[in-house]
């Protein structure tokens, strides 16, 4: 196994960064607000590139180095496509990640080739490997290289360059940022979609899938559908929407130290030393976990966690206690969240106050009997996210 | 390893590997085909030198691909870089095995059209040079990542290019060829880790993940194949078992360190093309390619003496950043490193945009790294050069007992009993004159370089181990050069 310091002494013209256990946790948590497995785990591989490797360029190459949009859209395309496009100073740049063993060709997903306000002069290949801890920039290529000398494979809509092809050294990237026009060529045109097509298209493709519907349609349609924002964030959220309510955790199995995925120790959960407001109120079979609840951009850099603590009663009952609380590093909640308990018909049974800017929990209590279902809505302004629970022996 | 001698030798023998218990020996074999071949080649043009046969037989094997005779003198000659490049990088990252990075770089090296893809665009490389900085990048990729990896773990990690290179140099064919890469895409599109690690020991798809497998092949089958009616349905059991095969045409192609064969039926009626020697010696002496040496050295002339020694110590002599930090007094080895990046793309740059007023090149990314590569060709023995030239001239303080060692060793490349026996000393006397004419070597070059370049090396046994390595290598790699 090789270490980030050993890759960075083999591969002196490139970036070599490691990825430790915390950075790993925490983008694997933040990336939770997807429709299927493959999705999420394309987040989390994005994730990773964005918050390691931002700094990084700027430092390397002395510019201003940005992500080109907010954190919303970003999961809304991270849902569909490979890739994160940054500001590289002036110049605009797509990072690619994968997590292939071998570099034998950078593949670049059509999308950030052929919509014309996707595309990019450079595209930065990063090889992740999780498992090993690090990340390696291998290299780059141009949008002119990509539509001229990559090969397009019309199956799975990529462009793909050979290794021979990619330029490995980085030292070439930093004259060509300074010394090169830009590097996109010509590319054609999309459809232009009506509001009833683009419904029409929405109203397909919005179920659920295990994969992208990025194939699912002629390409020129799928181009101009997810170029415009609004259509994509639909979309994003039918998907999202009707996946999650697919999702129901039984508490009963807490009781078996089985938990699904999401559901945190409450140690892993805050990430930052601050751990200690949270005033635990575990007794000996208290079980208690926690889960990031994603409000995307509305919450940037303010992020919130829901706590649930289950205390087994007499004659078949489970007392339930549902907190929020913050989990970065601030230690209030932002003003206007709301906890709502809905019952199995949907009716709001129990409600916490609006949180003010000084409170620093919400918290909600009572007790379920076996077979009971509920939902915790966490509410903040138009936008709420929901968790389902079940208490079910069987 | 004994080197090789000769034109023929060098294009036609691969090195064998015997194992012993704790030890291996190696020694040149003969492809017989080969050795036919570049025989009569040679008896007809006796005077051209290695090289240049080099650049022939490369020719021959791009422009034919399919001429398995060209591209296996190719992979002979390519034999030396990579054990060189096996060994130094074993050496150097002591988790990886010799083996391993010389079969890789054999693989590698048996496929010119793809390691010499853009030869043709960096003027003045010699092909062994070029050759040797593919490979060594191509060892290193591939071994960075290298290690344990469940059956699914492998099939995720492969990019599609490896896996189609793997299917067919397993013998697959269209349409079983498409079936087996169609199903791989769709369980890479639906099947991926759940937990932020564990990748590498992936659990097999279970029978209802196998099943939205194969029902997204159904979907996608109808774009690839045209007469569907021929197509079997898919089912979960069909997309394990093309998923099967992918496993193992993956696991077949990295097996055992195995000699290249000839025994391709077609290569008796290989036409030998003539060698176009006059073109190719032309090529040599390309007009541009001395334009950028001299360019290249005059804008070194014009960097300060310090970040000329920086590079001399880093190029030149290999010595590792911590040592050059240390002996240059720089606090924190990232900016040693930090600085040498710095001047790299300083003097990148600076060709590159001389390159633009004077060649006509242009400006972008694809033109900037061909400079980019010519410039890392010319890099490190134009970072020797002084060293190189110092200990040549020191050789003739040697007494004349000592030179005729050396020359009957490192020129004549005579193993221990011969030169014992021409020398008419034994051999523990052989032994302890070289070690001391290498230790005399060392000693003064240490002298040299710290009255030349005014640095103190401060005996950090690191530094020793370089500067031994160092002149070995000098003995060994380039002094016999001078003398033929």
């Amino acid at each position: 196994m090789f270490t980030a310091t050993e890759l960075s002494i083999a591969f002196p013209n490139q970036i070599c960064l490691e990825l430790s256990d915390r950075i790993l946790d925490s983008a694997w948590t933040s990336a939770i607000n997807h429709s299927n497995d493959a999705a999420r785990w394309n987040a989390y591989l994005n994730h990773l590139c964005l918050s390691t490797l931002l700094s990084e360029f700027q430092e390397e190459f002395g510019l201003v180095v940005a992500p080109s949009t907010d954190r919303a859209n970003l999961l809304s395309i991270w849902e569909f496509v490979n890739g994160t496009a940054i500001s590289l100073g002036e110049k605009r740049a797509v990072i690619i990640p994968a997590d292939n063993a071998d570099t034998e060709e950078l593949i670049v997903p059509q999308e950030w080739v052929d919509i014309s306000t996707w595309a990019a002069s450079y595209y930065i290949a990063v090889q992740v490997n999780p498992d090993d801890g690090w990340l390696r920039v291998w290299g780059y290529a141009t949008h002119e290289q990509l539509k001229h000398k990559g090969s397009y494979n019309s199956l799975s809509r990529t462009y793909s360059l050979d290794r021979e092809d990619v330029i490995t050294d980085l030292s070439i990237l930093q004259v060509s940022l300074e010394l090169s026009t830009d590097e996109r060529v010509a590319i054609a045109p999309l459809s232009v979609l009506s509001e009833t097509v683009a419904t029409n298209i929405l109203d397909r493709i919005g179920q659920p899938t295990p994969y992208s519907p990025r194939l699912d349609l002629p390409f020129v349609q799928w181009g101009a559908l997810l170029e415009n924002q609004s259509w994509r964030h639909r979309l994003y959220s039918q998907r999202i929407g009707q996946a999650s309510t697919q999702v129901i955790t039984n508490l009963s199995q807490w009781l078996q130290s089985s938990f699904d995925q999401g559901w945190q120790s409450i140690e892993s959960l805050f990430t930052t030393e601050l751990e200690f407001r949270f005033r635990s109120i575990a007794t000996d079979t208290a079980i208690q976990r926690g889960k990031q609840i994603d409000f995307g951009m509305l919450l940037a850099g303010n992020p919130i966690a829901l706590i649930v603590t289950i205390l087994p009663e007499i004659e078949a009952k489970i007392g339930v206690i549902l907190q929020i609380y913050p989990i970065g590093i601030q230690d209030h909640l932002p003003a206007g969240l709301q906890l709502l308990v809905l019952d199995e018909t949907g009716n709001v049974f129990r409600e916490s106050l609006p949180s003010r800017s000084i409170d620093s929990q919400l918290r909600l209590q009572f007790t379920g009997s076996l077979g009971a279902r509920f939902a915790a809505k966490v509410v903040l302004g138009n936008t709420s996210v929901i968790e389902n629970f079940t208490i079910d022996p069987s | 390893m004994r080197r090789r001698q000769g034109i023929v030798e060098k294009f036609s023998t691969f090195l064998a590997i015997q194992d012993g218990t704790g030890y291996s020996t190696s020694r040149w074999e003969t492809e017989p085909k080969l050795g036919r071949n570049i025989k009569n080649g040679v008896e007809v043009h006796p005077a051209k030198d290695t090289g240049l046969w080099a650049q022939h037989w490369l020719q021959q094997a791009l422009a034919e691909p399919l001429k398995p005779l060209a591209k296996g003198h190719i992979s002979a000659y390519l034999e030396e870089a990579c054990y060189y490049i096996a060994t130094t990088t074993a050496r150097k990252f002591t988790q990886l095995e010799w083996r391993d990075c010389f079969q890789v770089a054999r693989i590698a090296a048996a496929n010119p059209a793809k390691l010499f893809k853009n030869y043709d665009t960096v003027k003045g490389a010699s092909v062994s040079t070029y050759g040797q900085f593919q490979l060594s990048s191509i060892v290193l990729d591939t071994q960075i990542s290298s290690g344990a990896r469940s059956e699914t773990g492998l099939l995720r990690s492969l990019t599609e290019k490896k896996l189609k290179d793997d299917l067919l140099t397993y013998g697959l064919l269209d349409p079983k060829l498409s079936r087996c890469v169609l199903a791989w895409q769709c369980f890479k599109e639906i099947y991926t880790p759940t937990k932020a690690k564990g990748g590498r020991h992936l659990e097999a798809p279970n029978t209802s993940q196998l099943e939205s497998i194969a029902q997204r092949y159904s979907q996608l089958q109808t774009r690839l194949f045209s007469d569907l009616s021929s197509e079997p349905t898919m089912s979960a059991s069909g997309i394990q078992s093309l998923l099967k095969i992918c496993i193992e045409a993956t696991r077949r192609t990295s097996g055992n360190l195995t000699m290249p064969s000839f025994d391709d039926p077609n290569a008796a009626a290989e036409p030998s093309t003539p060698p176009a020697f006059e073109a190719l010696e032309a090529e040599a002496q390309n007009q541009e390619w001395q334009q950028i040496k001299e360019y290249l050295s005059a804008a070194f002339m014009a960097l300060t003496p310090e970040e000329q020694i920086i590079l001399k110590l880093w190029h030149g002599l290999e010595l590792n950043q911590a040592d050059i930090a240390n002996i240059l007094k720089i606090e924190q080895q990232y900016q040693l490193s930090r600085q040498i990046k710095r001047l790299h793309i300083y003097l990148l740059k600076n060709l590159a945009q001389w390159s633009t007023a004077n060649l006509g090149t242009e400006l972008q990314s694809e033109e900037i790294s061909q400079k980019a590569k010519q410039m890392d060709i010319w890099l490190s023995p134009h970072c020797k050069e002084d060293i190189h030239i110092f200990l040549q001239e020191h050789l003739n303080r040697l007494t004349s007992v000592e030179v005729d060692l050396v020359r009957l060793t490192y020129i004549q490349e005579l193993d221990l009993d011969q030169v014992a026996d021409r020398s008419r000393i034994s051999k523990v006397e052989v032994t302890s004159s070289l070690d001391q004419v290498t230790w005399q070597l060392q000693a003064s070059l240490i002298q040299y370089l710290e009255s030349s370049w005014q640095i103190t090396l401060n005996g950090l046994s690191s530094t020793n181990k370089a500067i031994a390595n160092f002149v070995k290598d000098w003995l060994t790699n380039s002094l016999y050069k001078n003398f033929r």
